[in-house]
């Protein structure tokens, strides 16, 4: 005969045994939920990489594509007005145009080179002539923006793939610092986070490279001129920002500094 | 003359193992692991169940407010509920042992009725996480299972650890309770 308590004792025993396990189970179960659940998110998310990396392939070649025909024309053409050739840079322009329309959108500086660019060749098609060096002036602008624009392009559909810590320190020049530590899309360049955490006012200058920005304000504070610095992780100490802000991409885990300098 | 000494006594051992089980608490540990629920249990045992449902709400009261893991918010009531049981089941297997015991038994059937307080303990608090959930617009039944399913790890290091601290703690602490209380009624 099993005494009581003993029986008490086995039943007290088997509850925990029977909780525990449940909870487990229950636990397991939730956990291979998410995983699953995770696992197909990211599934989808490597599926619109991959078709949107093909779209955006395919729209780089044709336009690669006409800017091979055209520098083939530029560089046989016999004589020495290039006019005739102005109907074809407008026409591959617009195509430039129509095929990174949100991308021209979102970035404002290279919108601002394209209207250069644009207005340009406008000025260049109104001339009778148009000499072998204004026309290659031309090429080697068009070329530039198309690969920004292309680079732009690809780097837009990989941001929701990762993210990069970046660390960016405002001094006003008056005692007031600011630092922002932040997450953002990869292929960011210093000018687009400083727009992303200030208000900023900006001049665009078509003569400066790499880069064609220039920081007026950050925050409305004007009393100087804005100039920016990047830390360098080998030499520790900041380096003066070598390019034009609009032209410097951000790395993981880098730190950029802001300062008004009078 | 002997029961008023007898009191302050009491009062002070009581006093003692407060403050004792507190600062145990409020010390860094690994996470579950923890000697409240053993206090409270040889509390209600000592002094009955009483003072250790007192002592086990008091003590987790003061925990929900300083907890070095942050401060309890909602679930600061189940957590009380839940230790003021202990207290409670304390004072109550005291008279359940009426009829003498042999050791190695006792230690095998307080350990697996810390491991089972442990776990209704766990229960109560991992409601109070449900109503939380609750509160912020989960579905009832969703919410009590998906706080009992994400406090299963938790629940496995908090019940295996207080098997072993009453298997291992709980005779030898009441023992030197017992011995204590004899000393102060003697003197």
């Amino acid at each position: 005969m099993v005494e009581k308590r003993t029986i008490i004792l086995v039943t007290l025993a088997t509850l925990v045994w029977a909780s525990i396990a449940t909870s487990s189970a229950a636990y397991y179960y939730l956990e291979q939920i998410k995983y699953a659940d995770q696992a197909k998110k990211e599934q989808q998310l490597m599926n619109e990489l991959a078709a949107n990396y093909s779209i955006s392939a395919t729209r780089r070649n044709l336009l690669s594509e006409d800017y091979g025909i055209l520098l083939g024309e530029y560089q046989w053409l016999v004589g020495e007005n290039y006019s005739v050739l102005m109907g074809n840079y407008e026409k591959m322009l617009l195509k430039l145009k129509s095929n990174y329309t949100s991308t021209l959108n979102e970035f404002p500086e290279l919108n601002k080179t394209y209207s250069s660019i644009l207005d340009e060749s406008r000025t260049f098609s109104t001339k009778a002539a148009v000499t072998k060096e204004e026309f290659g002036s031309l090429l080697d602008e068009f070329y530039e923006l198309f690969t920004a624009l292309a680079l732009k392009d690809l780097v837009g559909y990989l941001s929701p793939m990762s993210e990069i810590e970046v660390s960016l320190c405002i001094d006003y020049g008056n005692l007031t610092i600011e630092w922002h530590n932040t997450s953002t899309s990869p292929g960011i360049t210093l000018f687009d986070l400083t727009r992303e955490i200030a208000k900023v006012e900006y001049s665009y200058w078509p003569t400066m490279e790499p880069g064609h920005i220039l920081v007026d304000s950050i925050n409305s504070h004007k009393e100087g001129f804005w100039i920016w610095h990047y830390w360098d992780d080998i030499e520790n100490k900041w380096i003066f920002g070598p390019v034009g802000c609009d032209a410097w991409i951000l790395k993981d885990n880098g730190i950029y500094n802001w300062t008004c300098v009078k | 003359m002997h029961n008023t000494s007898k009191g302050p006594s009491k009062i002070a051992l009581i006093g003692v193992l407060t403050a004792l089980c507190l600062v145990v608490q409020l010390s860094p540990r690994p996470p579950n692991v923890e000697f409240t629920s053993l206090f409270t249990f040889t509390v209600g045992f000592i002094f009955g169940s009483f003072v250790g449902v007192w002592f086990g709400g008091f003590v987790m009261f003061v925990n929900g407010l300083l907890s070095p893991w942050g401060f309890g918010g909602l679930n600061i009531p189940f957590q009380i509920v839940g230790m003021t049981v202990l207290g409670l089941i304390g004072g109550l297997y005291r008279r359940y042992l009426q009829g003498g015991y042999s050791s190695t038994r006792f230690y095998v059937e307080v350990a697996v009725l810390g491991a089972f307080l442990t776990m209704l303990y766990d229960l109560i608090t991992n409601f109070g996480v449900a109503v939380s959930y609750i509160l912020i617009g989960m579905h009832p039944t969703l919410a009590v299972m998906t706080a009992l399913a994400y406090g299963a790890p938790f629940s496995f290091i908090h019940v295996f650890s207080n098997l072993a601290v009453f298997g291992i703690a709980f005779l030898p602490l009441i023992k030197a309770l017992n011995h204590v209380m004899m000393v102060k009624n003697l003197g």
